[in-house]
């Protein structure tokens, strides 16, 4: 990017600021004093009391010396765990505050590294992660987690290279099934996507029959490749597998996608039933509404924009890419487009290439779509829904 | 427990972590925390307004006393002290370098797009007047990730900033004083005219015939320079009036007309003036056709002023002297022309030189703005 776009790019933010402040102004709307004290003002997620408490016996053994890493890092990983049971970030904060100690240090110990990865991975802070866990590998050659992580790290930034790279090592590393999905995933991308499929479906009928996250992950992996492929029952059949295992924002977000390409906007909501939290989840639900032109549209999206306001008044921007998809379907081309570039800047994973055609086809703007071309034609990247984006991308004069 | 079960119990968590929180799908409702702080000031004294999310302040100093999962806004209440005791530690405001008083005055309650917030009304009372540092670290100890969105409303303007534990303090920027505005502007006024090459192609096109009169035997020089310099002041006077008044209309807000249209007329207008100087075809005298003219000019200078931005608590001091400015350079502009052409305008060159061949210059110069501008090529 040149210094001029660079400069446009900053005016804009600062006009934004000034626009967000206003929005500020509108959502500190009408406190109230509640009209007795038996008012229930906020429940609190079933985990947060009995983590609140564990945390707070933390913080005070953390006030004495030594610290006690291993006990740390435990609660940390179930931080970690709870964010993402229930989609929560403020989890990720707290995890973080507990291992201030050690993520300060000039040089963190392995699993503070590991732990540091995971966290600065959830702010899309790639570049962050991918430090964290090249120190680590060097020190630990032989850590299962770090090669994985790195391996999905390098994935969602578009560098199959190196995510190929390190999934290889855990093949001696960890289980069959594991590997295999590292490796099958990242192959599926990379034009080999008839094998990749083969050899996960393969490894998934000799797995046994119990049910551990792995297997969910091999089975949406699973179902996105064959979408990708044009097998649309496989993949109907691979992601229903995938949520038999539970709920997760995940695959219900995969799954959702796969729904409203086919215009099977009834079933996206059938599939997400009440759940609102998600703002992932609350877009599709949006498109879904779209779709069937219904009333609840409105309250849907005052709900959505809100959301994003509120992420964007934070100075961040951890939902470009979704809200790119939000400003095609509900707002402006251009802006969907200056959002679907800043997206792609960071994350090349399929929908990222997806959402950036879109936005230059519906901008007209044949330059916006060429690295998203270039990407395609350098990965042999084999999706039937990519493929016809990218010929009417490449129709653009 | 063998190694193997070990790792592929630590790889279920890994699995787990990376399909919920890698992709941005799974970020949700319940967003990182944020607690927002709004401050007003006014002189010495700074009103504010403060909501931290209850989910927060249960990590904090713990709200839900009988750990029933849900907070009351008897809890709430019961735990005003230790709430009021935390936040007032976590956040200083000083004034000029001097520490403010703070106390929290009331408790009420909010809904953000995550939850329920307590809002804490500040009184806090400065030694001095502005400008207000806020040295901020709510929760920053807990949760590094928690951000103090912080707005600082004093005399209508608004400064915004997001405090984290990398950057905790927000020092309010010195007001721009009355006379800096005032100087300010007045440059850019004179500035503007003397480099917007159209507005004084326009001028000289309107001067260049106050000197001579057209009768019977072509160009004749005006007898008596007090009469030339009168119809110079006519003209002037009334290109000044017009421009200013639309200059003011259309900086408060009351006119807003596309830049190209305004750009376009401003360009046709020295065209114009300068065929009618060549060939008298206006069916006006001189003054009023730079009073005419002279409206579209002063939406050209109200572009201008609305680039520059006027600042919200002097807006008319600035308009003003963004005007007086314009003036000024108009001034000068006269100054340095009107006695060269009461010199030059008893030769017989004058009309042939100066005016026939400077409009025609003039009229060739607009007209290739007038094409580049009407037509943006």
């Amino acid at each position: 990017m040149n210094g001029f776009a660079r400069a446009a790019r900053r005016a804009c933010r600062a006009a934004t600021a000034i626009g967000l402040s206003l929005a500020a102004q509108a959502m500190l709307a009408a406190p109230y004093t509640p009209a007795s004290d038996d008012v229930v003002l906020e429940t609190l997620p079933a985990a947060t009391s009995a983590l609140a408490r564990e945390l707070a016996a933390e913080h005070r053994a953390l006030a004495r010396e030594p610290h006690d890493l291993p006990r740390a890092a435990a609660l940390a990983w179930r931080y970690v765990e709870a964010g993402r049971s229930a989609g929560d970030p403020r989890y990720a904060g707290l995890a973080e505050g507990l291992m201030a100690p050690w993520f300060t240090a000039s040089e963190p110990p392995a699993e503070a590294l590991l732990l540091r990865a995971t966290l600065r991975q959830s702010r899309h802070d790639f570049a962050g992660a991918e430090r964290d866990l090249a120190a680590l590998l060097a020190r630990e050659p032989r850590n299962a987690q770090a090669w994985l992580t790195r391996a999905v790290v390098a994935k969602v930034r578009g560098d199959l290279a190196l995510a190929e790279r390190s999934c290889i090592p855990l093949l001696q590393l960890a289980d069959a099934l594991t590997a295999t999905t590292c490796l099958a995933d990242v192959a599926a991308l990379s034009g080999r996507a008839g094998a990749a499929e083969r050899a996960l479906a393969a490894v998934l009928e000799r797995a046994p029959g119990i049910e551990t996250p792995q297997q969910q992950w091999a089975l949406v992996t699973l179902a996105e490749i064959r979408e990708r492929r044009g097998d649309v029952r496989g993949a109907e059949a691979s992601y229903r597998a995938a949520l038999a295992h539970g709920r997760d924002g995940y695959s219900l977000a995969a799954h959702a996608d796969f729904l409203l390409g086919a215009r099977r906007a009834n079933e996206v909501l059938e599939l997400l039933g009440d759940d609102r939290r998600a703002d992932g989840l609350l877009l599709r639900r949006a498109l879904a509404e779209r779709q069937l032109r219904a009333a609840e549209l409105a309250p849907t999206l005052r709900e959505l924009r809100a959301r994003f306001a509120a992420s964007r008044l934070r100075g961040e921007s951890l939902h470009a890419g979704e809200e790119a998809r939000f400003m095609l379907a509900f707002g402006s081309a251009g802006e969907a487009l200056a959002l679907a570039r800043e997206n792609f800047e960071l994350q090349r994973e399929p929908r990222d290439v997806g959402v950036l055609l879109e936005a230059a086809i519906a901008a007209n703007d044949a330059a916006a779509a060429r690295p998203a071309l270039t990407f395609l034609s350098a990965t042999k990247l084999e999706d039937v829904r990519l493929t016809a984006l990218a010929a009417r991308a490449r129709a653009l004069r | 427990m063998n190694v193997a079960a070990q790792i592929s119990r630590v790889l279920s968590g890994i699995v787990l972590a990376l399909l919920g929180v890698l992709a941005p799908l799974a970020a949700s409702a319940h967003k990182s925390s944020d607690a927002y702080l709004a401050l007003e000031v006014d002189g010495a004294h700074v009103r504010g307004r403060w909501d931290i999310a209850l989910r927060d302040l249960e990590l904090a100093v713990g709200l839900d006393a009988n750990a029933d999962g849900r907070i009351t806004w008897g809890e709430l209440r019961a735990r005003r002290a230790a709430v009021d005791a935390y936040a007032l530690s976590r956040m200083h405001v000083s004034a000029a370098g001097e520490a403010c008083s703070a106390r929290i005055a009331s408790h009420r309650v909010d809904r953000h797009t995550d939850g329920a917030y307590a809002v804490l009304e500040l009184e806090i009372a400065c030694p001095r007047e502005a400008p207000l540092a806020v040295a901020y670290d709510l929760l920053f100890a807990l949760d590094p990730q928690h951000r103090g969105l912080l707005r600082v409303t004093d005399s209508g303007e608004v400064a915004a900033a997001v405090l984290s534990p990398a950057r905790p303090r927000f020092v309010q920027e010195r007001r721009a004083s009355r006379w800096r505005v005032l100087a300010d502007y007045l440059r850019e006024g004179v500035w503007h005219i003397w480099l917007g090459f159209d507005h004084v192609l326009f001028l000289l096109c309107l001067l260049l015939p106050a000197v001579v009169r057209r009768g019977a035997e072509g160009w004749q020089p005006v007898v008596r320079a007090r009469d030339a310099a009168l119809e110079a002041l006519r003209v002037v006077s009334a290109f000044t009036l017009s421009h200013s008044l639309t200059l003011g209309l259309a900086a408060l807000g009351f006119v807003a007309l596309p830049s190209r249209w305004v750009e376009s007329a401003i360009a046709a207008s020295i065209v114009l003036t300068a065929l009618d100087n060549m060939c008298p075809f206006l069916p006006a005298r001189r003054w009023t056709i730079a009073f005419g003219f002279g409206l579209v000019h002063g939406l050209g200078f109200a572009s201008v002023l609305a680039e520059l931005g006027l600042p919200p608590s002097a807006r008319a001091l600035a308009l003003m002297a963004f005007n007086l400015g314009v003036e000024l350079g108009q001034l000068a502009i006269v100054a340095a022309f009107l006695p060269l052409a009461l010199i030059a305008r008893r030769s017989a060159l004058y009309p042939r030189l100066a005016l026939a061949g400077g409009s025609l210059g003039i009229s060739a110069i607009a007209s290739a703005w007038l094409w580049e501008r009407a037509l943006g090529a």
